[in-house]
């Protein structure tokens, strides 16, 4: 009797754990949707800016900007994003997964590397590492806008101009679909255009002047980069977190399936056995 | 009519207009320019201010918030910070900003709070262009 009263208890828990995970599933779901549309709704305005960008780097000779100098040095910096929350399956790990695999890679390169974190599960991998980390931030699903992009950006372009780092690339996961997402490392700085362009003989009308409008498009092509990292980390993390409870609803379906099995077996044993008992009791009591 | 050109208009969450138009006034960093078909290749910083677009005879008219302008001979690309076309501006909420950017101009010291009263300033530019352009959804 006490196995089927555990066993009836043990199905009610997972019972409730399913439910949790299946809400859990369908909260992302919808929050998924929506970071997606924002996230493709971001694209024309990086890929133009690119574009502009492009053209204007092969219409000049001006390779003067401290923005586009590459530097011998051993400094490296490396803005890692993970996310604030778990439950969303390997997301965070295999992105702490790669930053290890950069620290690795670069030791020869850059001796020093130091961290940017972003995320709170980032923040906690690297609590106790011997690993410089230089600042953190959290990373809150609400909270992704320009704005905040903006100050993670500028907090790296002034790193990169002081000297504190010769190198800068930022780590997040790119997303490919909600069961596929995969971690990326891209560089931030010094700046290299992204788009191909063709060559062009006419040059611009600058205004005002060139040199003063490079030094407001590159920041602000390094803030939209940014801004887009975070936004394809967060369409990630959603994804992730979408699947891995779409998953954890269908295993708590099927321990519920054989705990049920289970727990009817049990009951078929004690009717027997008490039927038995009844039954070798009226055959004694007929002799 | 006269030759059309292609004109974009892209903030960092959306496309804000997109299609062919006749002539196109913008802020640009100097001052207000014009644009038609044909133009010499330019690229402008883009000041808070209002933005000007005619396709055949119908204007329209949008609050423009900083960025930078590229053009082409057959084309224009304007990215914008933010862009609000007058039909979607709240006028009550310009009202509103403009009040706020109002008192808090009034209380901020210029030399001892210079960035706040810079952001103020800002503030207030950019709820006056909005109740400008709003106003001419109207009329």
């Amino acid at each position: 009797m006490a196995t089927l009263r555990k066993i009836r208890r043990q199905i009610q828990s997972v019972k409730s754990i399913q439910q949790i995970t299946r809400a859990m599933y369908m909260v992302a779901a919808a929050k998924l949707r929506r970071a997606q549309q924002e996230m493709e709704a971001s694209r024309p305005y990086a890929r133009t800016l690119d574009e502009v960008i492009g053209r204007v780097l092969v219409r000049t000779e001006n390779r003067e900007h401290p923005l586009l100098k590459q530097r011998e040095g051993k400094k490296a910096e490396l803005v890692v994003f993970t996310s604030d929350r778990g439950m969303c399956g390997g997301f965070n790990h295999s992105i702490l997964r790669s930053a290890e695999l950069f620290l690795e890679e670069n030791r020869e390169q850059f001796p020093e590397v130091s961290l940017t974190l972003v995320g709170k599960k980032g923040m906690d991998y690297y609590k106790n590492k011997p690993v410089k980390v230089s600042k953190h931030y959290l990373n809150p699903i609400r909270e992704v806008s320009l704005d905040r992009a903006i100050v993670i950006a500028d907090e790296m372009i002034q790193r990169f101009i002081a000297g504190e780092a010769d190198s800068i690339s930022i780590l997040y996961s790119l997303f490919h679909s909600p069961v596929m997402q995969r971690p990326i490392i891209i560089d931030l700085l010094p700046f290299k255009p992204r788009e191909k362009v063709q060559l062009v003989k006419v040059d611009y009308l600058y205004e005002p002047s060139e040199p003063e409008l490079m030094n407001q498009l590159l920041p602000w092509q390094i803030r939209v980069q940014v801004y887009q990292a975070m936004l394809e980390n967060r369409t990630s993390e959603l994804g992730a977190r979408m699947s891995s409870m779409d998953l954890a609803t269908e295993n708590a379906g099927e321990l519920i399936q054989n705990l049920t099995l289970k727990m009817n077996r049990a009951r078929q044993e004690t009717i027997t056995k008490e039927l038995l008992d009844i039954v070798t009791g009226a055959e004694a009591l007929k002799k | 009519m006269a030759d059309k050109f292609n004109l974009q208009v892209i903030t960092p969450d959306r496309v804000v207009f997109k299609g062919e138009v006749n002539e196109v006034y913008a802020p640009g960093f100097l001052g207000e320019f014009g644009v038609l078909a044909g133009h010499t290749p330019y690229l402008v910083l883009l000041k808070t201010g209002r933005l000007k677009i005619r396709r055949d005879a119908q204007w329209t008219y949008a609050a423009l918030n900083g960025g930078f302008c590229e053009v082409d001979y057959d084309s224009m690309r304007i990215l914008a910070e933010t862009c609000e076309v007058s039909n979607e501006i709240d006028p009550d909420r310009a009202q509103k900003a403009k009040a706020r950017a109002e008192e808090s101009l009034k209380k901020l010291d210029p030399v001892k709070d210079a960035q706040e009263f810079k952001a103020a300033g800002a503030a207030l530019q950019r709820a006056l262009i909005r109740l400008e352009v709003a106003d001419k959804s109207q009329g």
